[in-house]
């Protein structure tokens, strides 16, 4: 029988990030909608442009597929709309996944209290005793507070370690550069809004992320370059104790 | 939010249904779902709830899936007869009947009833009971000039027993639950027009069918009652959503001058007029479907009195959709304003959209059914499934 696994992320990047992981077990990206597993036909998005936008990206998740399971991963765009947005795709399919995952960054809050913060949103749920683990009640769920549900940080960290792995010289020569600018000096920053997410605590691993990103695939986002390049599909990669420890809990959840 | 008269509904088994919950019903429901997945036979089952005891509410039942408003009498007579409409309410497995089984959330508590085959002499007078009725028989056999009774002539008939028994905190109001009714009905009966025994076991409900705003004469009947509780400007107010140049409604009778017509001179029954700003008044007959179907909508929220439930299968039937909104708006506010209870059933997403904008999430619930099962979606999820995410959610 097929297991149906329903991810949330905050955001594009970690969705991507998650893409790559299954790729690793197995699963291949569903692009055309004649493939996609009629169970998360009520996904996919019907109508634009979505609330008049015409600018906003079209909500679809990214879709994976295996022999034994199928998977969707939504990005939630921020933490305040896992809970809704879960809970909004969850009632909208005919039943339950087998397993809910949740991604999220901790940013510079503690990882217990990002788990926390989603449990008190979806109390339904058994999330299990710790950011990382997962329940054991039907559907399974868990969280994964990035980079390692212990210490601050965002996906970006994991990317980091990834790519100074896999990629030592451009993100040495990154670093070199982002660095060294202070997100103080006017005379770089000349508006508030050129200096505002450079300033953030996470703003200069972005930075050098999206820097290397640049350079594999340049005018493309850093997502383009998670899917194309092999930040997450090195061997050294895969084995750092982050990305290992990610792979387990999206392991655990694709497995009955 | 209001009171509202259904906070549930349990389909035990009805028609067929079997272990079918609508949970956490809200002030307005919507019933989507693919063809035959029993989104009428929901809105039947709320009906027969509302009047359990009431044998005119069995035959309004069966008389929903009739096309009867058509006036298509030609044809009638190929439908199932009263007796079989009233047995096919009920559960079937080969041949056995099965009983009905439904609960509410509601005053009414549990509903459960069974159907016999029976033969028996019917007597001549109907006979009603605080407990049973025993149809007596027409004077003549249904479409024919036969006389139907004489003596000692052995009928075909059907024995209703229905028993309502009281849901968990309802004992204090209904010490004599659980109460028992029967009705012993003729294939020649005569039906049973009076007051309804145990008219304190009643939740007022009107439904529209799918078609029943196509009948002239329906509609015409339908504005006396408007105007009897002073609601036709209200239902002017309506019909101006879908063309501003509406000024008045008015019942006349025609000018006859046909000379083929089949009814005597003079005799033409009142029709119903729209009257136009500049126009002047033009026959309801000549106005589109969604000008009718507005006005019947009208006519069957008059019809609900405070505290009742509105039943709409098909809501947006013959509607455009730009009209949609301004005709869901005015629903939504009549029946929060009169305290209705509304459920209706859409296959349009359209229509889904419109309801979300003219509702407060806390008041809307939209259940999909789907394998004999409805999954219930909350106003919240609904509106960002719909609006951020732009799900299907029929």
């Amino acid at each position: 029988m097929m297991r149906r696994i329903y991810f949330v992320a905050e955001g594009p990047h970690d969705v991507e990030a998650l893409g790559r992981l299954l790729s690793t077990l197995g699963a291949k990206r569903v692009q055309s909608i004649d493939k996609l597993d009629p169970y998360w036909s009520r996904l996919v998005p019907r109508i634009f442009p979505y609330e008049g936008d015409l600018l906003r990206r079209v909500p679809v998740p990214v879709f994976f597929q295996a022999d034994k399971f199928s998977v969707a991963v939504h990005s939630a765009i921020g933490i305040s709309e896992i809970s809704k947005v879960t809970k909004a795709s969850l009632a909208n399919l005919d039943e339950l996944p087998a397993a809910v995952g949740v991604v999220v960054d901790a940013d510079d809050r503690s990882a217990s209290d990002v788990w926390n913060e989603i449990l008190a949103g979806m109390s339904e749920y058994d999330f299990g005793q710790a950011p990382g683990q997962a329940g054991v009640s039907e559907p399974r769920a868990g969280v994964f507070v990035l980079p390692n549900n212990e210490s601050h940080g965002t996906h970006e960290t994991i990317l980091l370690k990834c790519g100074e792995k896999v990629y030592p010289e451009l993100i040495g020569g990154a670093r070199d550069w982002i660095e060294k600018l202070d997100p103080e000096n006017n005379s770089i920053f000349v508006t508030a809004n050129e200096r505002k997410y450079f300033a953030k605590p996470a703003g200069k691993i972005k930075a050098v992320v999206a820097a290397v990103a640049s350079v594999l695939r340049p005018g493309r986002s850093v997502q383009v370059s998670i899917q194309d390049n092999r930040w997450l599909s090195d061997t050294e990669a895969l084995s750092i104790p982050e990305v290992a420890a990610l792979q387990a809990f999206v392991s655990e959840l694709i497995d009955d | 939010m209001l009171e509202i008269p259904f906070a549930r509904l349990d389909i035990g088994a009805f028609r067929g249904l079997h272990s079918l919950s609508l949970d956490e019903c809200g002030a307005v429901n919507l019933i989507v779902g693919g063809n035959n997945c029993g989104k009428t036979s929901v809105l039947e089952a709320l009906m027969l709830l509302c009047s359990p005891f009431d044998l005119r509410q069995w035959e309004s039942t069966v008389d929903l899936r009739t096309t009867w408003p058509f006036a298509d009498l030609r044809f009638r007579g190929s439908g199932l007869s009263r007796l079989d409409g009233l047995t096919w309410l009920f559960p079937h497995q080969g041949d056995e009947i099965g009983l009905i089984e439904l609960a509410g959330g509601s005053k009414i508590g549990s509903l459960s009833a069974s159907a016999e085959r029976i033969v028996g002499i019917p007597p001549e007078r109907t006979i009603v009971t605080d407990d049973e009725l025993i149809e007596g028989l027409l004077p003549f056999r249904r479409g024919t000039n036969e006389q139907a009774s004489s003596d000692d002539v052995e009928e075909i008939g059907l024995f209703l027993e229905v028993t309502l028994q009281s849901s968990p905190g309802q004992l204090a109001l209904f010490p004599s639950f659980p109460r028992t009714y029967r009705m012993m009905l003729w294939g020649s009966g005569r039906g049973f027009r009076g007051r309804a025994p145990k008219s304190d076991l009643r939740i007022p409900v009107a439904y529209a069918s799918p078609i029943s705003h196509r009948s002239d004469g329906y509609l015409a009947s339908g504005i006396g009652r408007l105007l009897r509780v002073g609601k036709k400007n209200r239902a002017i107010e309506l019909l101006q959503r879908l063309d501003p140049q509406i000024k008045n409604l008015e019942i006349s009778t025609p000018t006859d001058f046909d000379s083929r017509s089949v009814l005597p001179r003079g005799s033409h029954p009142p029709t119903l007029f729209v009257e136009y700003d500049g126009t002047g008044l033009v026959p309801i007959h000549t106005m589109g479907d969604g000008l009718r179907r507005a006005l019947h909508l009208a006519m069957v929220l008059a019809e609900v009195e405070p505290g009742g439930v509105l039943l709409i299968d098909e809501i947006e039937v013959g509607m455009h959709t730009s009209v949609l909104g301004g005709v869901f708006a005015w629903i939504v506010k009549s029946c929060r304003d009169s305290e209705i209870q509304l459920f209706a059933t859409t296959h349009s997403l359209e229509a889904v959209d419109a309801m979300l904008a003219e509702t407060e999430n806390q008041d809307l619930v939209l259940y999909r059914i789907r394998e004999g099962k409805a999954r219930r979606i909350d106003g919240e999820q609904l509106r960002m499934s719909r609006m951020q995410f732009g799900q299907e959610v029929r």
